[in-house]
């Protein structure tokens, strides 16, 4: 079953267009949602929680249509986003009784056993938190009403290593549950890497690549060559390639193929960031 | 949309708790003093001289003393009706993006702020009723339900303020509150002054304002809104409805921005 399934939406603003996005996230797993800044990963996601009204297209969350029941899908939906949206003199006490009142599955008891665990004072005022301590709190709050779908857009950008690592940790121990689904929205595609089963990655507003990561791994590869070699290699196969200083890195898109075909070559396995930077270059 | 409301009076009681716990007290104050002087003080002395050498009747004296109680009693709905401190609180946190995720939908987001002000005007009108308490129980100026008629009225007013406010601030946006207060403001005085076209037409053609005719003119309105405040209320309810349909409206139509 996929928890999420986004069918061809589009959204214009005129300076910047979501164009024609499909994908779907299988429930149970991890999707790493990769794309530049401003690429619309947040209008997607925005389009997941019916915070915007997309031109055309449909969303469908636990198999609803989010159009017409958002306000009860998002009951079992966790959002965290790169910037906390409490008010700063709000202790976790105060978003308590705020968060108490709002979802039906609230669990005060599990909201500050995570406050513990996190290190996080329940007394004092978020604002002195620091930038970790408020991406933890948000996590608090996310988890806290048993939702079945976490959606992350960029939980991880400007924390130093220590804290992400802590992080993709409690996003493990989350999706140990079979029932729970992660959407996680990043352009640091090592956090992706160790964490996503699926990967979504959207360029410009248009999906370029959407399915099982290990695939996408195993599908890609960088060819190194020299660049009279260039003309020899089927365009079918290019995705795009680098000239450097000393022969041509290609990025090809079916490492096997490519195998078989030019068995002189050196073929390299590719990162999801090289990936990634070849796809957008 | 219980929580939401919970943390609009989180908002009022962190940004406007000390301002508030001064105007409770200032009040009292001033109404003790108001006591006081209108019963021994320089107030009954200077009412003695108007009637004595202006020709004022006591009626004027009671219109005018009514009418510098009118602000007294205004300021604790000034206080805990500003709107404006929950507003920027939410915009200064980025809470938008917080409640739009939230498991309601947006008219109920919107019903929320509508409530938490008319919540608000409870607080205003139990620290007026104080006032009203204290003035009838020792000053002759008024009874017990003209004070509260004008305590009515006001709290009217000050939520038709309120809501417009919250309109134009979705309209506007919610950095650009000043400039929804200011529109709310000027919404009043345009319907204030269409109801009574009339009468400024008049004024303008006799060419002069008279003592009387001020006089008058003052007493109409102290007696409209102490006698009247049920048609008060009754436009305020009607702005509410209209605001709170404007409001999600605008609120549809800019989703995905507020």
């Amino acid at each position: 079953m996929n928890v999420v399934e986004i069918k061809g939406i589009t959204k214009d603003y005129g300076d910047f267009k979501l164009d024609n996005v499909s994908f779907s996230i299988p429930e149970g797993s991890v999707c790493g949602f990769i794309g530049q800044n401003g690429a619309g990963k947040t209008t997607t996601i925005k389009a997941i929680l019916d915070i915007i009204k997309v031109d055309s297209g449909e969303v469908f969350v636990f198999g609803k249509d989010v159009a017409k029941e958002g306000a009860a899908i998002r009951e079992d939906i966790g959002v965290v986003f790169d910037e906390m949206g409490f008010h700063e003199f709000m202790t976790g006490k105060d978003i308590n009784i705020m968060m108490k009142n709002i979802y039906k599955n609230w669990n005060e008891e599990v909201f500050f056993d995570y406050l513990k665990k996190f290190s996080l004072p329940s007394r004092k005022p978020c604002g002195n938190f620091s930038r970790g301590m408020r991406m933890k709190l948000q996590i608090a709050v996310a988890l806290s009403h048993d939702a079945k779908l976490l959606i992350m857009d960029e939980p991880t950008s400007g924390l130093d290593p220590i804290v992400r690592n802590e992080m993709l940790q409690i996003f493990r121990e989350y999706v140990v549950e079979e029932d729970h689904t992660m959407l996680l929205s990043s352009h640091i595609t090592g956090d992706l890497e160790k964490l996503a089963d699926e990967v979504v990655f959207i360029n410009k507003g248009r999906v370029l690549l959407a399915g099982n990561k290990d695939e996408i791994l195993e599908k890609h590869g960088i060819l190194k060559c020299r660049k009279d070699d260039l003309k020899k290699i089927s365009e079918a196969l290019i995705v795009n390639y680098d000239i450097e200083a000393y022969g041509v890195s290609v990025l090809v898109s079916d490492r096997d193929a490519c195998g078989k075909l030019y068995p002189d070559m050196v073929i390299e396995p590719a990162n999801l960031e090289e990936i990634m930077l070849y796809y957008v270059r | 949309m219980k929580g939401l409301i919970i943390k609009d009076f989180m908002c009022l009681r962190r940004q406007q708790s000390v301002m508030f716990i001064y105007t409770i007290i200032a009040t009292i104050i001033l109404s003790v003093m108001f006591v006081l002087s209108t019963s021994h003080g320089n107030i009954s002395h200077v009412m003695d001289g108007l009637m004595a050498d202006k020709g004022f009747t006591s009626s004027d004296v009671e219109h005018i003393i009514l009418d510098e109680i009118i602000v007294f009693m205004l300021l604790p709905f000034a206080l805990v009706l500003d709107v404006s401190a929950v507003i920027l609180a939410d915009n200064k946190a980025g809470f938008s993006k917080v409640s739009a995720c939230m498991p309601i939908t947006l008219p109920q987001r919107v019903l929320a702020r509508f409530l938490s002000i008319a919540l608000f005007s409870i607080i205003g009108m139990a620290c007026d009723l104080i006032m009203v308490i204290l003035l009838a129980l020792f000053t002759d100026i008024a009874g017990f339900m003209t004070l509260l008629g004008i305590m009515v009225s006001l709290a009217s007013i000050m939520l038709i303020f309120s809501f417009l406010t919250v309109m134009y601030s979705f309209l506007l946006g919610s950095g650009k509150v000043d400039y929804a207060q200011g529109l709310s403001i000027l919404t009043i005085i345009a319907a204030v002054l269409l109801i009574n076209i009339k009468s400024i037409i008049s004024i303008f053609k006799t060419g002069s304002l008279t003592i009387t005719s001020y006089m008058n003119s003052l007493n109409s309105l102290v007696d409209f809104l102490s006698n009247k405040s049920y048609i008060m209320l009754i436009a305020m309810l009607v702005v509410c409805g209209l605001c709170y349909l404007g409001t999600v409206r605008i609120a549809e139509n800019k989703r995905g921005i507020i």
